[in-house]
């Protein structure tokens, strides 16, 4: 099990570092609604961006991981303490 | 692959909520069986999961992908824990990141997170006996194109755009994207591959 925690960390490490080399172009689905001229309408406003910088993309996914973890492993808890 | 607010019609979201609900609730029964010591690894591959899906590749000209990881989720804890693990980031995504649409979340979870835990555990099951690295790319790369349809389809339905020229479309660049999926899963689940087994969880297939 550890070394999963290992393989784990360096993945994450890993993508930290490519987090400025991330591609701008739109992704698969942006890109065929563009195609066909379809827009999204959003009708809500997030608090947080991923950031357009080395900086702030990565504390975008500090926040992002620690805030994703913690619910999961708290909501994982609580399902088992309820069963 | 995150559908954004304004594409999906009323019928579409309220049958794909009712099935992603439906599902998680069910996930969620079953996550009694999550050994308590795995707990905290899985956090972590939830974090590494997110971190990932933020690094866009690019494929061709002028479109990009990212990874889903619900494939190799599931090959590693077993699909429940990886339709809880897909959802806790999607809901993350969409409500602090404005990264897909709140009407579209139950389609996106059902899309990048169902299909891929369900379908790529059950490729990579059946097909490990034969090669665990083919078993753990075909449970990626085909995790990717079935989310893929799925999204047209419900796209499609929605009645936004031409229904076959936008599934084909949508089918061609995600066969490309998943390609990284596929090879991303069979380099962990291939580094894990000792770790795998002895993580199975009993109650996986039930």
């Amino acid at each position: 099990m550890k070394k999963a925690y290992i393989v784990f960390g360096t993945f994450i490490l890993v993508f930290i570092l490519l987090i400025p080399f991330a591609s701008t172009y739109p992704d698969g689905l942006e890109n065929a609604m563009e195609h066909f001229s379809v827009a999204e309408h959003a009708i809500y406003n997030a608090p947080l961006s991923y950031g357009d910088t080395f900086i702030t993309g990565v504390i975008a996914a500090v926040i992002g991981m620690a805030v994703v973890s913690g619910i999961l492993y708290i909501y994982i808890k609580l399902t088992k303490k309820v069963a | 692959m995150h559908i954004p607010d304004g594409l999906l019609s009323t019928p579409v979201i309220a049958g794909t909520y009712l099935i992603t609900a439906g599902t998680v609730l069910y996930a969620s029964k079953k996550a009694k069986d999550i050994p308590e010591e795995k707990i905290p690894l899985l956090g972590l591959t939830a974090a590494a999961i997110f971190v990932a899906q933020m690094v866009n590749f690019p494929v061709m000209a002028g479109v990009s992908g990212h990874l889903l990881g619900a494939a190799l989720v599931a090959i590693l804890f077993g699909p429940y824990a990886s339709v809880l693990v897909m959802t806790a980031v999607l809901i993350i995504q969409t409500f602090l990141f404005g990264d897909g649409g709140v009407t579209a979340l139950g389609a996106n979870i059902f899309n990048m997170g169902i299909i891929g835990a369900f379908v790529g555990y059950y490729i990579y099951h059946y097909l490990k006996k034969r090669s665990i690295p083919l078993a753990a790319f075909l449970a990626g790369w085909i995790s990717v194109i079935l989310g893929a349809l799925a999204a047209s389809i419900e796209i499609g339905l929605s009645g936004i755009v031409p229904f076959v020229p936008f599934l084909t479309l949508m089918l061609t660049y995600h066969s490309v994207i998943g390609v990284i999926e596929g090879v991303l899963t069979m380099v962990l689940v291939k580094a894990l591959q000792g770790e795998v087994e002895k993580e199975s969880l009993p109650s996986e297939v039930n």
